[in-house]
């Protein structure tokens, strides 16, 4: 997919930072060296970025300038999203006991103990386990949960985005809202489970690897 | 910790020491460790070399990456990889096959980066020739002959005249016309004071141009201002 790009000059105008800023940024590896794309153009080497990455990435390191040193900041960047396993075979997940047996059963019937299964598809096996054995669904609404998720899988693993399961007068309704915001509900509405995507990979990705430790 | 002494001629293979000292000529066949490191004479280390502070008073030639706090040269230095440095002094020539990072660089000579090359501070009697990117902070440059650099980009940087001992330079101006500058397509940061360059595009806040400065192209944000014997194709001014 072509992303748009966004001139090094135009990306100053739009975010009112200078160019001393943005070396700096980049001296203090803030801002990648892989996200400088030198192009020549008609008036000789220019440098582009991909619009949305860049803007979002400044506009962050902007607003916590303030708080946190360029130094610390680094950290905060340094985890990249895509650092979760690309997959875990149905093997991993119940010798690990990231997700128990009665779930794997229910919507993993189709695979092999040795086929992968996609790491986002594991958490959400995992977030339905989680649920179901805190008692807060049963496994009817589990399969509920599984239909409407599933489709967005792949949207909120670059996005982020936020669970929600709600009931109102018992009947559940379950939300994906992405990229991450609030969702607001009427009064009579009773969430019983909200959950940030990205928490949740995290949260799997540490079991996942905690288990390996144990070994 | 152990101390290495190496005096005469001789060779090692590395490892971690305290102190490594050298009076003659040594090659160093492996990584090495040390707090500190002094030769005196010719040093060559095929490995990688981590120290607290290094000193080479003579050759020393690193295949592998350099990081240290302090380096200080006397004389010609070469690395193979990269080098990470907080402070260095070089009074001579260093040489980089990679990238290199500073704190803050003083140099009196020549410095050669084959890669990319940062500093906060980087200060220059003499000359530079940097292949990629030359990204600094607050630059103080004094070109003694041309430094080239494809990009320039920082925050601050002035770039001042040589003053040649008054006979010389009557004699020298009036064989020829040549001046050492500071030649690269691009300069951009905020405040730019550019007394002798030759420049394709400069871009920067506020941009402050001498007598021998040449540009083809000038993009100002706030500030402008120029030596009239500069030379200055166009001028724009960015509004934001």
């Amino acid at each position: 997919m072509e992303q748009e790009l966004i001139s090094k000059k135009d990306l100053l105008i739009k975010t009112g930072i200078s160019y001393g800023q943005l070396y700096r940024w980049k001296r203090k590896k803030l801002i990648p060296e892989e996200w400088f794309i030198r192009k020549s153009t008609f008036t000789g080497q220019e440098t582009f970025f991909l619009k949305e990455e860049v803007l979002e990435r400044v506009e962050r390191i902007k607003s916590m300038k303030d708080d946190v040193s360029l130094d610390d900041m680094v950290t905060v960047f340094d985890k990249k999203p895509d650092s979760f396993p690309a997959y875990l075979t149905k093997e991993d997940i119940l010798k690990r006991n990231i997700v128990s047996s009665v779930v794997i059963e229910q919507f993993a019937k189709k695979f092999t103990l040795e086929d992968r299964i996609s790491f986002d598809l594991v958490c959400l096996y995992y977030l339905i386990d989680k649920m179901l054995r805190e008692g807060k669904i049963s496994r009817s609404e589990g399969e509920l949960i599984y239909q409407t998720v599933e489709p967005y899988l792949q949207h909120v693993h670059q996005k982020d985005g936020v669970f929600y399961f709600t009931r109102k007068m018992g009947v559940p309704v379950v939300t994906v809202v992405s990229p991450p915001g609030d969702a607001h509900f009427d009064p009579e509405v009773g969430i019983i489970e909200k959950y940030s995507f990205h928490k949740l990979f995290i949260e799997v990705k540490e079991i996942s690897q905690g288990g390996k430790k144990d070994e | 910790m152990n101390n290495l002494v190496l005096m005469g001629h001789g060779s090692a293979s590395g490892g971690v020491y305290d102190r490594v000292r050298i009076n003659g000529d040594a090659t160093i066949t492996g990584d090495i460790e040390c707090v500190e490191l002094i030769c005196n004479g010719r040093v060559k280390v095929a490995g990688n070399l981590k120290a607290k502070s290094i000193r080479i008073n003579g050759d020393g030639t690193f295949e592998g990456q350099v990081n240290a706090d302090r380096l200080k040269v006397y004389g010609q230095t070469t690395v193979g990889v990269s080098l990470v440095m907080k402070t260095a002094s070089i009074y001579g020539e260093l040489k980089i096959k990679g990238n290199a990072t500073f704190d803050s660089l003083n140099l009196k000579g020549g410095l050669q980066v084959a890669g990319d090359c940062e500093a906060e501070d980087f200060k220059i009697r003499g000359a530079f020739t940097i292949k990629g990117l030359l990204n600094i902070g607050t630059a103080d440059i004094v070109p003694y002959a041309d430094c080239k650099a494809p990009e320039i980009g920082g925050e601050k940087i002035m770039v001042r005249k040589f003053n040649r001992p008054f006979g010389l330079t009557k004699w020298f101006k009036f064989l020829s016309s040549y001046e050492a500058e500071v030649v690269t397509d691009m300069m951009e940061g905020d405040d730019l004071d550019i007394e002798t360059a030759n420049i394709k595009v400069v871009r920067g806040n506020r941009v402050k141009l001498g007598q021998s400065a040449a540009i083809d192209r000038v993009e100002y944000r706030d500030h402008f201002e120029k030596h009239e014997q500069s030379f200055v194709k166009e001028e724009v001014k960015v509004t934001a």
